[in-house]
């Protein structure tokens, strides 16, 4: 008897993460006293994310593709998402170095949980296997479960905590029967054996049904309206740095999974599911841009903002074709960088104790804080797709693939939605370059700011829940580094965006071929 | 001898699961809206075991183990969401948990 091969390359990045997350949860153990691990935890999971994106760069250098057991695979489209993947974890790690004392006394287990839910996104980013793709999508939704309610202090935490995990453990039914009646459908759950076998015509009722249970599955984990009801509430109540990893990475690897399953599985009903996703992307850009533009906190805005921001890549999964996958993979790259800009200026932000910053909170900020400022306007006009920014790349090269494809009256929609989007990014700028300070909201509580001693880095704050605190983080030396990489990312991706997306089309393009 | 044909477990199962998702809408207890979703899996459980079956296949009953572990691990991290939402509101129910809106 002889032991099968098994490619352990093909999954190289993920024993990486797998084992740092290992490695952080018993450096955490063994030193009891926390000196040395406060610091040292947060560098180690920064260098196994490193390495873990060597493995990556090296794989790409392998070239082909290499398939772990038929279960995963390891090629130019899976890497392309986990290093996405990985660069959002690297921010995520980034904007807690500093903070995580502020919301947890475990800082091993966040870390740990942070790395766990990566592994579990890079698997599904390489899951060519239904079961696969179920488990990686229960591996990230468990650990992010525990993120959200990761401060154990503040009662929104766990609430925001409890609708998530509610919500995302009915979802996983959903999509659970929807493996099930595909695999009823076809005879297997092999992504490429089910599109053989559907296109040789399956059983219908299932095919369908299936693949109806597998868009409510797949919605709600990025957030498509009318399942995206947990949003803004999670991204509300979680820590910001979470919620900052979550709405990139997630949204990356689902989408992933969800163009792979779709693409490669269930080509023979595109025109049935186009669409129906052409009809949730409407929606969903529509109700997300609306809400958000009533807002006063800006992580809920941001929130419903990333809402709308899943409805523009879904309009690039639309005609399922190669050059609308390639849309929605530069799509995810532009918003980590600018979406994880954003939040990482909410977390350099943040006073200590508080966990939201007011719309009110950003009048004069270009006065106290003029590189922050800066920064945010920056990752505004990218989110609001204003050229020469990434984000108005991301936007065109969606619209242009569904618009090839003749989905002409989703694009108008599309960009009908991106003016509105517009006026609720601009009234953020608006409020730090030409409001000033005194001028900030009745409603904002912990203000009481009457200095109008500008060269005081940050006003002190009276009535915050601990007088004596200081106004921010003890050191921020981590976010400012976080906040510079995602804008010389969102500024030189959307000035030189020749060589990613020649990649990405190769990446793609391999394994869709066109 | 005879064996029950698959399609009646196919529709005892998608009844379990109409069952579980419906459950899921009107309960209000978060405990039961759990168990309605324990119910879905494993309504999925009993398709996937049918058709493995139908199929003469392993594929099915290893998706099914596969589910119950997952399960199992969705328990865990439930049961610990649950608790830590009670320590702050000492309820069950899900339309008193509304610090969160807009």
């Amino acid at each position: 008897m002889t032991l099968p091969q098994v490619n352990f390359l093909a999954i190289l990045p993920q024993i990486i993460v797998t084992a740092t997350a290992l490695l952080v949860l018993i450096v955490d153990a063994v030193d009891r006293r926390g000196a040395f691990s406060r610091r040292a935890l947060s560098w180690l999971s920064l260098i196994g994310l490193l390495a873990a994106g060597a493995a990556v760069v090296w794989l790409v250098m392998q070239g082909g593709r290499q398939s772990f057991q038929d279960m995963a695979v390891s090629d130019g489209y899976s890497l392309a998402f986990s290093a996405i993947i990985l660069l959002a974890a690297a921010m995520g790690v980034l904007l807690a170095k500093d903070t995580v004392d502020q919301f947890t006394r475990m800082p091993g287990a966040y870390y740990a949980l942070l790395l766990l839910a990566v592994v579990g996104m890079m698997t599904m980013a390489s899951a060519t296997d239904l079961i696969v793709v179920f488990l990686s999508l229960e591996i990230l939704s468990l650990a992010l479960y525990v993120l959200v309610g990761f401060n154990l202090r503040e009662p929104r935490s766990a609430e925001g905590s409890l609708k998530y995990f509610l919500l995302g453990a009915f979802a996983s039914g959903f999509f659970l029967y929807g493996a099930a009646l595909l695999y009823g459908a076809s005879g297997s759950t092999n992504l490429a054996q089910i599109g053989q076998a559907m296109g040789a015509g399956g059983n219908e009722i299932y095919l369908y049904a299936g693949t109806a249970l597998l868009v409510v599955g797949f919605g709600f984990k990025v957030a498509m309206v009318p399942f995206h009801m947990w949003t803004p509430d999670a991204y509300q109540g979680a820590p910001t740095p979470v919620t900052g990893f979550m709405s990139v990475a997630t949204k990356t690897a689902v989408f992933a999974a969800f163009m792979r399953v779709f693409m490669q599985a269930l080509p023979a009903t595109q025109e049935t599911w186009g669409w129906a996703l052409a009809i949730l992307a409407a929606l969903t850009m529509t109700l997300g841009n609306l809400a958000a533009l009533r807002q006063t906190s800006l992580k809920r805005m941001l929130a419903y903002s990333s809402i709308a921001h899943a409805g523009y890549a879904l309009v690039g999964l639309v005609p399922g074709s190669a050059a609308g996958a390639v849309a929605v993979l530069f799509y995810m790259l532009s918003y980590a960088l600018m979406n994880l800009g954003a939040f990482a200026v909410l977390v350099a932000l943040e006073r200590r104790g508080e966990n939201d910053i007011l719309r009110g909170d950003m009048h004069g900020l270009s006065d106290r804080r003029p590189g922050l400022a800066a920064a945010m306007a920056i990752f505004m006009f990218a989110l609001a797709g204003i050229p020469p920014f990434v984000g108005f790349f991301a936007k065109f090269f969606i619209f242009s693939a569904a618009a090839e494809a003749g989905w002409i009256g989703l694009v108008v929609i599309g960009v009908i939605n991106s003016v509105i989007s517009a006026f609720y990014y601009l009234s953020v700028v608006v409020a730090m370059y030409f409001r000033s300070e005194k001028e900030a909201a009745p409603a904002a509580p912990v203000k009481a700011r009457k200095s109008k001693d500008k060269a005081a880095p940050a006003p002190a704050t009276p009535s915050a829940p601990v007088p004596q605190a200081p106004a921010l983080a003890t050191s921020q030396n981590a976010i400012r580094l976080a906040v510079v990489l995602a804008a010389i990312g969102t500024v030189a991706v959307g000035l030189y965006p020749a060589p990613w997306t020649a990649y990405i089309t190769q990446a793609v393009q391999s394994v869709f071929g066109g | 001898m005879d064996q029950v044909p698959t399609t009646y477990y196919l529709i005892l199962s998608a009844i379990i699961f109409t069952i579980g998702a419906v459950g899921v809408l009107v309960r209000r207890n978060m405990l039961v809206i759990f168990m309605c979703v324990e119910m879905m899996l494993n309504a999925v459980n009993l398709t996937l075991i049918a058709l493995a079956l139908q199929f003469g296949q392993l594929t099915g009953q290893i998706f099914a183990f596969m589910v119950m572990a997952v399960a199992a691990a969705e328990v865990a991290i439930g049961l610990a969401i649950v608790i830590a939402v009670v320590r702050h509101r000492d309820t069950t129910n899900v339309d008193d948990i509304n610090l969160l809106r807009g």
